[in-house]
């Protein structure tokens, strides 16, 4: 006998997302214009750049919570480079080298030394935090820059561009997760790494390289970060770590590992953009977002969970 | 002698599977009854109604003659039932006393009542003639002994009716003779029995009574000397019983050896260990559970450090240090712990099969779905493995299934050696045959074998040549002219 039930797993995102959406829409016209959406699609491209990331460290079976430390010091290299005079493509190369750093040290702490990796990047997390203080001074750094002025507040053919690079990085990540050896690697990593070893796997090697691909991804997005704002600040990126895995999370990657998606993920970058957009629009009082933010991710997640929960004790 | 337990048409369906077709299964009062079936027959699926895990979907259940509803693990233990897991469920980090109490701690005022606890566990120790100091920390004590302490638990909770789900996987001899004389002792306090086994040899010194099942139908309950194993075979197979055979041997005794391990010494006890494999021939490695079977052939394929030792393959010396250096030299492994070492559960069947091969599943950089599901269905089709679709999670299969996945995981012209750890425990008997095949056909394309299995009768069905070890070490090298078990026996325990 075949039964083919629609598994509210797979779509119980889609349906939050679309069943938020409307009721936002009746809440405030001004949800549902082409410049309310537009601004909302450029707001989330740098978080969306960092989830693309943190999707695959999560696959993995690994977190990594200095990626929104990560975003803001990247973002400060690029103004400083950029204000001495430096090329755009000498300050991207550079930025993208520190992200591969701060990667491989990630990296090598969780697989060699066998560090948790929560513990292992909310070190690293406050080694780029200090850094980033360094290069600021704590001060504002403003830029003036053609190339990012293009990244940061241009449109090409109707869209602004951040979210092109958001959707590369997406399409870039799900190519590397479904197309090669080393995604398929990732996905086993964190099924059972013990089981990939003695399959002939190079498990420290895999774990360290999903690290540098998500710390380069995170550095990235502190470029779009500074190209949009204009301005490098002391504080730019902290807690879009949160966000971030909250949107991998709410996209029905799996904490534990080996399983999950990067498509989904944008499922989960929209949501959390449309929940911070919406509330904007509604006037609520920013501390009172954070609440309400906690407790949509917590009911989002829950629910997700729950229902894996119950698929598996019956 | 009362039936203490009885349950009528059970029948239970997991969305809209029926795994037990309407079953009746009653057992008398101080009875040690054995419970018999192939995987898949509903063995556990029975045993878990019973215990409160699953619901049936219909059927009654009675104890002592009175109907009465488990709903819950709680329930089921309030009303004397209680369960000795094959994979043992303490923990660890905590003491033999903390876990004997384990949500069952006497408490006054929220205050935890040692003295007393001790004395309780003291008055069990002393019932069952059973010392195990309660302060030891439950991760240093040996798996028989834990079991034992759940034993205990068991009689704590002033269980009537104890079952034991494969209690001797991970034993020793004399541990599973301990374990039996607890069980007859149990008996004697009035206590009913129900065991699990696939091992004939524990049911007939065991049991009483043999329930056996097939593909989730009761298929009879006889006394035990009325059985024999062509007997039982028939039941749990439906198939007329064939004494197991010796594999044909396809040994290229003229061949230079394809495989040779010269002086290996491991920090995981390995002891000077040297032989030779040549190709087609199957190397079996009989001893004790605990004897370094396994840890010698982790150390060959780089799961395990090595300390000196060097491994030739095709009589040139290969570095191994880790398991990928021994697949690229043709070395493959079958891991003795299947769900942690061998299988990664949450993936579908054909992304097990294919993990071991995927470089040769690339067309232009990326992975060919085509190249993974042509390997995967030859795989399915060559092992015979029983698959709802390709895409199925692994962790859906029965144990049997799921072993012959981890063997697809080898199926590569290059191998030059293939090492089986223990690759048919906890499967049923038409699983392992497909299994023996399986090393059979290896061996015959000239591919070296070596087995390893606490059975011996397996040991000798499949080999060529014995390999005994103790402690780490070689101690006999056995050409297999039809040696019988009791023979090998005497080796092992020289």
């Amino acid at each position: 006998m075949k039964i083919k039930k629609i598994n509210l797993r797979n779509y119980g995102v889609i349906i939050g997302f679309l069943v938020l959406c409307a009721i936002i829409s009746f809440a405030t016209p001004a949800f549902l214009t082409t410049r309310n959406i537009l601004n909302l699609l450029r707001q989330s491209a740098v978080v969306g750049v960092l989830s693309a990331g943190m999707t695959l460290i999560i696959i993995s079976g690994n977190f990594d919570i200095s990626v929104g430390y990560i975003c803001g010091c990247a973002g400060a290299i690029a103004a400083v480079l950029l204000n001495k005079g430096f090329s755009f493509v000498t300050m991207f190369v550079v930025v993208i080298l520190f992200g591969a750093l701060v990667g491989t040290v990630s990296g090598f702490a969780v697989a060699k030394l066998a560090i948790p990796s929560m513990i292992a990047t909310l070190g690293m997390g406050q080694v780029i935090n200090g850094a980033l203080l360094l290069i600021t001074g704590g001060y504002p750094i403003s830029i003036q820059n053609d190339a990012m002025t293009y990244i940061g507040k241009e449109s090409f053919l109707g869209i602004p561009v951040p979210i092109y690079l958001f959707v590369i990085a997406i399409i870039l990540v799900n190519i590397v997760l479904r197309r090669t050896v080393l995604g398929r690697h990732i996905y086993s990593v964190g099924g059972n790494d013990e089981t990939s070893r003695l399959s002939g796997i190079r498990v420290d090697f895999v774990k360290i390289i999903t690290f540098v691909m998500s710390s380069i991804l995170a550095a990235i997005s502190g470029i779009i970060l500074t190209a949009r704002v204009g301005t490098a600040t002391a504080t730019a990126g902290s807690g879009y770590e949160l966000d971030a895995i909250a949107a991998v999370v709410i996209g029905g990657t799996c904490v534990s590992g080996g399983e999950g998606n990067a498509w989904k993920t944008i499922i989960g970058v929209l949501f959390m953009s449309v929940i911070s957009n919406s509330f904007n629009l509604l006037e609520v009082h920013v501390y009172f977002q954070y609440v309400l933010k906690g407790l949509i991710i917590l009911v989002a997640v829950g629910f997700d969970s729950y229902n894996r929960k119950r698929a598996s004790v019956s | 002698m009362g039936c203490v337990l009885e349950m009528k048409q059970i029948r239970k369906e997991f969305s809209g599977v029926s795994v037990l077709n309407g079953v009746d299964f009653s057992v008398n009062e101080g009875e040690i009854r054995a419970l018999l079936g192939a995987n898949g027959a509903g063995k556990s699926t029975l045993m878990k109604i019973i215990c409160g895990v699953y619901h049936a979907t219909s059927g009654e259940i009675f104890i002592s003659g009175k109907e009465e509803e488990i709903k819950t693990p709680l329930q089921a233990a309030e009303k004397g039932i209680a369960i000795v897991h094959q994979e043992l469920s303490m923990i660890p980090t905590l003491t033999i006393l903390q876990n004997f109490f384990l949500g069952k701690e006497i408490v006054k005022n929220g205050i935890l009542q040692e003295k007393q606890m001790r004395e309780e566990y003291f008055k069990v120790c002393e019932e069952l003639d059973f010392h195990i100091n309660p302060d030891t920390k439950t991760r240093d004590v040996s798996v028989a002994r834990q079991q034992m302490v759940e034993i205990m638990k068991c009689i704590h909770a002033n269980a009537k009716i104890i079952i034991f789900d494969e209690p001797t996987t991970s034993l020793t001899n004399d541990e599973k003779k301990t374990l039996f004389e607890v069980i007859l002792k149990l008996k004697e306090q009035g206590k009913t029995i129900i065991y699990i086994s696939h091992i004939l040899e524990e049911i007939f010194l065991l049991a009483d009574t043999v329930s056996i099942m097939r593909n989730g139908d009761m298929i009879g309950t006889f006394p035990k000397n009325e059985l024999t194993i062509p007997i039982i075979s028939e039941h749990m197979s439906g198939k007329k019983y064939v004494e197991g055979l010796r594999l044909q041997s396809y040994v290229r005794k003229e061949a230079e050896p394809v495989f040779e391990v010269q002086n290996l010494s491991a920090p995981n006890g390995t002891k000077d260990v040297s032989f030779s494999v040549k190709p087609g021939e199957v190397v079996g490695i009989a001893g004790l559970v605990g004897s370094g079977r396994s840890e010698i052939v982790r150390s060959i394929f780089g799961a395990d450090k090595k300390t000196s030792g060097k491994v030739l393959v095709d009589g040139k010396e290969v570095k191994i240090t880790n398991p990928k250096q021994a697949i690229k030299a043709g070395i493959g492994l079958i891991p003795e712990d299947r769900k942690r070492e061998g299988v990664i559960l949450k993936q579908e069947i054909y992304k097990n099969a294919t993990l071991v091969q995927l470089k040769k599943m690339i067309s232009r950089g990326i992975l060919s779905a085509r190249k993974e599901r042509k390997y995967s269905e030859d795989a399915v089709k060559k092992l015979s493995i029983k698959i709802p679709s390709l895409d199925t999670p692994i962790n859906k299969l029965s144990g049997g299934n799921q072993q012959k996945v981890v063997v697809s995981k080898w199926m590569d012209e290059d191998m030059k050696l293939l090492i089986f750890d223990e690759p048919t425990k906890g499967i049923d008997v038409g699983a392992k045959e497909d299994i023996f095949k399986t090393v059979e056909d290896f061996a015959k394309k000239g591919m070296a074998i070596i087995f390893i299995s606490s059975d011996l009768s397996e040991v000798i069905r499949t080999s060529d040549r014995i390999l005994v070890v103790r402690d780490g070490q070689i101690i006999g090298d056995v050409a297999n002219d039809n040696i019988s078990q009791k023979d090998l026996m005497e080796i092992i325990l020289r």
